[in-house]
């Protein structure tokens, strides 16, 4: 199974630009913890989490309402084309203890894939374990 | 293999009237993703996560340095009593689709925290690990 088959298309994106308080309100009404963020040519240029919102600036103090994404992002983020496995995906997810990946296709965002995506749509237990181990091993 | 075996104990934990910031701040110096909120009793009255601070709180507008911790985190969560089994704790956060739960004494009272994670990396049951993650991620709309 490719992962075209199963990730999620039309993704919401924000700019660099944007507020966090901005970024926030989106994940909330789309319900998703991740946001890729593009540039002025929808490249994409970084992805910021929910949790980055909050361990980068409002731990820091930051006031959400002024500061930008391009602040607190994690730039050049690890990406995968909608023809790779499933199980690369897997993998490559598991390597770099992240549990989202963005799909790019000429460095254009196409889609984004999630470990709970892999979970609902991909029977293989194994798999899912192993990545969802790799993910959770503490890293310090 | 039941969860008292595998839970972390030592726990930090915040206080209902902790500052949103100073939470943000034990979650991101201990690298947890979770905090359960107790009383003077050691008594679990709530949870707090990154994401709630993320999206019901800095999405609402407020002032992270003044808002309360109380004023975001989920009251009376869901808890797990030491001596339920693996397997049942699964079940319990596919149903409840939560990847972490407090572990309490039959008083309420905070004695560690068990995630999903904890169960994928010391238990080696593929089937209800891959089973729960997949009910937790199931949209509910």
């Amino acid at each position: 199974m490719k992962i075209a088959e199963v990730m999620t298309k039309d993704v919401m994106t924000c700019r660099r630009d944007d507020t966090l308080a901005d970024c926030a309100t989106m994940m909330k009404e789309l319900n998703v913890g991740v946001a890729p963020v593009v540039d002025e040519d929808e490249d994409l240029i970084g992805v910021i989490t929910d949790r980055d919102i909050a361990i980068r600036a409002v731990a820091k103090g930051a006031d959400p309402k002024t500061e930008a994404v391009g602040g607190f992002m994690s730039p050049s983020p690890i990406t995968i084309e909608p023809d790779t496995n499933v199980e690369d995906a897997a993998d490559i997810m598991a390597d770099a203890q992240v549990r989202r990946l963005p799909v790019v296709q000429d460095g254009k965002m196409v889609g984004i894939v999630s470990l709970g995506d892999l979970a609902v749509d991909v029977g293989e237990p194994e798999m899912l374990a192993e990545a969802l181990e790799r993910i959770s091993v503490p890293v310090r | 293999m039941n969860v008292s075996q595998v839970m972390t104990t030592d726990v930090v934990s915040c206080a209902i009237g902790d500052p949103l910031s100073r939470c943000a701040d034990n979650m991101r110096h201990i690298n947890v993703g979770a905090m359960p909120i107790i009383d003077n009793d050691n008594h679990v009255r709530g949870i707090i996560t990154d994401r709630d601070i993320a999206v019901r709180a800095v999405a609402s507008g407020v002032d992270p340095n003044q808002a309360t911790v109380g004023q975001f985190m989920t009251a009376d969560p869901v808890t797990i009593l030491p001596e339920v089994t693996v397997e049942d704790a699964a079940g319990i956060m596919g149903e409840q689709q939560v990847r972490r739960l407090p572990v309490v004494d039959q008083n309420g009272c905070l004695l560690g925290m068990i995630s999903l994670g904890d169960l994928a990396v010391d238990v080696g049951e593929e089937a209800m690990i891959a089973e729960a993650l997949e009910e937790i991620s199931v949209p509910t709309r």
